[in-house]
């Protein structure tokens, strides 16, 4: 499999009042392509640090991040907006969206802005009308975010991530804020999308959700402890023997 | 506990309680010293009357013994309780030259003795000019700048027999003649230097340069009127109302400044009440909290009213003592020629600044209202009430072609055009006091208000300032039809095919029953009737019939039709009204006689310049060809374009408006750029998440840049056009006014499009966007991690 995100000997230090605080330390991993990754660990772990390091959100203290064989710690900041516009798709905990722009407005955004994607306008909308049937949630196209439950907002915002056709999408705690059949969901959803190929690299506390991914990496005081392969095929099987190995972690 | 949280949020929420504290600090400052304008301006002439101490009514004569015969007819009457007279010399124009040629007066000197003035006047820092050294000599200011003679030259002064020369000392403050409409110019010399001068002209063929001035103090005005409209020889009379309104012009400055006040006012008062809105709204999600927890709402409303009350006294403070130097910066400017009297005092300021307070504490009264009515919950919902399904976006980028950026500038205004109105209205009113300025000096240099001052249409005037000397007598009249015939021929032979005439003046005496009035007369040369502006009928083509102004109609009580008797000459002669006609000369009021009536030119009181109007419409650039022909032919004269004699006319109160216009252009680009500084600065603070939401999913930074900018720029050009679409009823409102006082029904504005509607509202526009642009780069603080912010 191609790698197409390695992430070698990682640091991120913050100063805060004059204290140091290493927050990531050395650390390195990958991702190939079509794979999907959940990072866990205790809070204050430093797994957030870490997604939004990898995905050029974040300066990293020192180390290298290699995107699709772009370095991107060697990236200015308007070729970073461009990889994370035209190459990479976020999802939050929190189902961000700009206030005054409907749904389906909120989820064409990225595609308007891109130089990249090459489709007119109307096939942005058709596309992005696509993706929100394909997710259950077109009734929904015409709507303020306020007018919109939960679920469907952050089934908005994985259309939005998709709208670009990303070749990874980064999601923090994607389901952190869903109640557990929204969580499901969602989880169908992006599951489907790693299904036809798109990387995914997200961060959870949930050990269901990590379950469902391919592989899970266990961060502790900014180093990673452990990596598990999720082998079994069946559901439940695959939790249990999940949950064993976050016991033996410490989790 | 509430001093803690007070504190803590004073030192978490430093960006917007800096916000609010200058703004608080500017409506204190722009309203004290606002007012403090306001009140000056609104009772300065009267002011300036009463430090100078002129009584009610002023005659001129010309000749001593006139005058003195005058004063004792005036002395007998019972409703006269005093009388103040002054000697004086008349200087034509040609008895003040500087550097060897004869200086431009506009009209009629004036020469006193320091010590036998009738009023009281004021050197240029305000204090009594009582006394001047030999050989020097004090002059109206306008004299000294349009003739550009520096204080400390030499000036030559003849009168009659005598001639001297004199050291300009300095400019004085003279309330009779020291307006920009009075023409005449007043000249003050040491009391040895005025005997001198008279000792040269004690032989009698000298008497027409000598005259009395008389400041009369009178119960009965009517009465003193009309004893006087029965005095020979009287060159000036004039009320205190007649000399307040020669201030108009002087008041049209000053009137500026106060729109400029109440403008700063409104916006302080708007900006006040948005920035505590605003500031209020960032807190309702701790409102919500301490809600939650069981805190009142009597308590949390205290805690923040404590919070603003505190900051707007110590706001106050501040504004109170920037506001002194900055009202009395804004007096200064609003008229150069009057003593606006004592300044209102700190005692004004200070009340402002209390009344300011007690604004803030009633604003932050009903914004902190809200916090009752919130459930903890809606109060965590950022105040939304509950009202969860209300409509935002009234377009859709998915069926725009708009750029995203573009998109979202425009779609946030429509969406919450409430947060926008305060910037709108600022800039709104920021942009019609500049082009409000603009149409009044434009008006003010525009031919087009020839026929407002008693002239035909022309190009282009020629003054001959010999011409009073030439033409006053009996045969003055064909004289000048000769000269004026000459000149066309001149004119023709050179290329220039062009109609010359001009305009005698006269003051008459005009009577219907027993009402009377002495007006001002116009006669043409050259000219028929039919060639000026009548409001009513049509022109007098007979020599029995007349045009009069509608403030001589009114005075006299008649109309179209009437008849009126006119002494012309030494005879009363009936004349039939045809017309009525508005003149902005002697305040309104005018006669228009016949061309062909048959005139004694030897009671002309003065002369127009002769004008030229080009007959075969050339081009604009045949134009300049023409007018330096015509320099070249006529080098005695004084050359001015239509445009520019009206300006000269008025004083040339246009140019002096320059300074005024540049004043407020950079108030104005102040103001505007102060609002959008901090307003730019208030919706980073609240669009912190969004901006980082933006960041995340791959914006750049000047995209963001680009969205906050043009969404000014959309604001500030739909400020552009309601303010050009307003200008000219604002002008009516505000300028119009002042046009009528002098006489006018109405008054067309001439606006300069170019100047007015689009050089200046583009310098304040590209000033404006460049102050967004640059509050704009704050954008880049902001990581895209802070999506965490996000409401």
């Amino acid at each position: 499999m191609k790698k197409i995100l390695e992430v070698t000997d990682l640091c991120k230090t913050y100063i805060i009042n004059k204290r140091q605080n290493n927050v990531l330390r050395n650390v390195s991993f990958s991702v190939d392509e079509g794979e999907m990754v959940a990072v866990m660990g205790p809070s204050g772990s430093g797994k957030s640090t870490l997604l939004y390091t990898v995905s050029g959100m974040d300066r990293m203290t020192a180390g290298d991040v290699e995107f699709f064989g772009k370095n991107i710690s060697k990236l200015k900041a308007n070729e970073l907006a461009e990889l994370r516009l035209d190459e990479m798709g976020f999802i939050f905990q929190q189902m961000y969206m700009l206030k005054n722009l409907s749904v389906l407005d909120n989820i064409i955004l990225p595609a308007r802005q891109s130089k990249a994607n090459t489709l007119s306008s109307k096939e942005k909308f058709e596309y992005g009308k696509e993706l929100m049937r394909k997710l259950g949630i077109i009734e929904i196209a015409d709507n303020d975010i306020n007018e919109v439950s939960g679920g469907q907002l952050q089934r908005a915002c994985i259309c939005r991530s998709m709208i670009n056709k990303p070749k990874m999408i980064f999601a923090d705690e994607p389901t952190g804020a869903l109640n557990r059949s929204s969580s499901n969901e969602v989880m169908d959803e992006l599951c489907s999308i790693n299904k036809e190929g798109t990387a995914i690299m997200l961060v959870t506390h949930d050990a269901k959700v990590a379950a469902r991914c391919s592989r899970v990496l266990y961060i502790v005081d900014g180093n990673i402890k452990g990596e598990y392969n999720n082998t079994e095929s069946d559901t439940r099987k695959r939790e249990r023997a999940l949950n064993n190995w976050l016991l033996e972690m410490g989790w | 506990m509430y001093l803690d949280i007070l504190k803590r949020d004073l030192k978490r929420k430093k960006t917007m309680n800096t916000i609010l504290l200058i703004f608080m600090i500017l409506s204190v400052m722009f309203v004290s010293s606002s007012v403090n304008t306001t009140m000056s301006v609104m009772s300065a002439t009267d002011k300036f009357l009463d430090v100078s101490e002129a009584k009610d009514y002023f005659v001129a004569t010309i000749g001593t013994k006139t005058g003195e015969d005058a004063q004792d007819k005036l002395e007998a009457l019972d409703c006269v309780s005093s009388i103040k007279s002054e000697h004086i010399f008349y200087l034509n124009e040609n008895s003040v030259k500087y550097n060897g040629k004869a200086a431009e007066t506009h009209s009629t000197g004036i020469l006193n003795s320091v010590d036998d003035v009738s009023i009281k006047i004021y050197d240029a820092d305000k204090n009594e000019l009582t006394e001047v050294n030999e050989g020097e000599i004090y002059a109206k200011n306008s004299f000294l700048e349009t003739n550009d003679i520096p204080i400390g030259a030499k000036i030559e002064i003849t009168v009659g027999g005598y001639t001297g020369k004199f050291t300009v000392k300095g400019t004085f403050l003279d309330v009779l003649f020291g307006s920009e409409m009075m023409g005449t110019p007043r000249f003050v010399i040491s009391p040895s230097d005025f005997d001198k001068i008279a000792q040269k002209n004690a032989d009698n063929i000298f008497e027409s340069y000598k005259g009395i001035i008389m400041n009369i103090e009178t119960d009965d005005l009517s009465k003193v009127e009309n004893t006087v409209s029965g005095f020979d020889d009287v060159a000036f009379t004039g009320s205190r109302e007649i000399i307040k309104l020669t201030y108009i012009m002087d008041m049209i400055t000053a009137g500026v400044f106060l729109i400029i006040s109440i403008c700063l006012i409104i916006i302080s008062l708007v900006l006040l009440k948005f920035t505590i809105g605003f500031t209020i709204s960032e807190e309702y999600r701790e409102i919500g909290v301490m809600k939650a927890i069981g805190i009142k709402s009597g308590k949390i409303r205290s805690l923040y009213m404590v919070k603003y009350i505190a900051m707007a006294i110590v706001g106050a403070v501040i504004g109170f003592f920037c506001g002194i130097p900055f009202g009395n910066m804004m007096v200064d400017q609003s008229s150069k020629n009057i003593i606006t009297g004592e300044s209102t005092g700190i005692f004004v300021n200070l009340l402002c600044a209390l009344i300011v307070v007690l604004v803030i504490a009633f604003f932050c009264r009903l914004s902190t209202g809200k916090v009752k009515k919130f459930t903890p919950v809606d109060a965590i919902r950022s105040g939304e009430s509950g009202k969860r399904y209300k409509k935002k976006g009234f377009i859709k980028l998915a069926k725009s072609p708009a750029k995203p950026v573009f998109f979202m500038a425009v779609n946030d205004i429509l969406s919450g055009f409430r947060h926008y109105v305060v910037m709108t209205i600022t800039f709104i009113i920021g942009i019609l006091m500049i082009t409000t300025i603009l149409s009044t000096m434009s008006t003010l240099q525009s031919p087009k208000l020839l026929a407002w001052f008693s002239m035909a249409d022309c190009d282009v005037t020629l003054e001959d300032k010999a011409s009073s000397e030439k033409y006053t007598n009996p045969d003055g009249q064909k004289l000048r039809l000769d000269d004026l015939e000459e000149m066309e021929k001149t004119l023709a032979e050179n290329g220039i095919q062009a109609e010359c005439f001009a305009e005698s003046l006269m003051k008459l005496s005009i009577q219907n029953g027993d009402k009377k009035a002495v007006s001002l007369t116009f006669m043409g040369s050259g000219t028929t009737t039919d060639q000026y502006a009548y409001i009513e009928g049509t022109a007098p083509e007979n020599t029995d019939e007349v045009a009069i102004s509608y403030v001589i109609a009114d005075k006299l009580g008649v109309k179209i039709g009437d008849k009126v008797t006119i002494k012309t000459g030494g005879e009363n002669e009936e004349f039939i009204v045809t017309a009525l006609l508005q003149c902005m000369n002697n305040m309104g009021e005018g006669i228009r006689l016949n061309e062909k009536l048959d005139m004694d030119f030897s009671k002309v009181l003065g002369f127009f310049s002769y004008q030229i109007k080009f007959t075969d419409n050339p081009s604009a650039s045949e134009l300049n060809d023409r007018y330096e022909k015509i320099k070249e032919l006529y080098p005695d004269y004084e050359f001015r374009t239509a445009g520019e004699y009206v300006d000269y006319s008025i004083g040339g109160i246009a140019g002096s408006m320059s300074d005024t216009k540049n004043f407020i252009l950079m108030i104005v680009m102040v103001i505007n750029i102060l609002v959008v500084v901090l307003m730019e600065k208030s919706f980073l603070a609240k669009e912190r998440g969004e901006i980082a939401l933006m960041k995340a999913i791959g914006f750049k930074n000047k995209s963001i840049i680009a969205w906050q900018t043009i969404r000014v720029a959309i604001l500030m050009a739909a400020a552009v056009i309601i303010a050009v679409l307003l200008t000219d009823p604002v002008s009516q409102l505000a300028i119009g006014g002042i046009f009528k006082t002098m006489g006018a029904k109405y008054i067309i504005f001439d606006i300069n499009i170019l100047e007015s509607y689009v050089i200046y509202p583009l310098i304040v526009f590209a000033v404006t966007i460049l102050a967004v642009f640059v509050s704009a780069l704050g954008i880049r603080s902001i990581s895209s991690q802070e999506v965490n912010n996000i409401e």
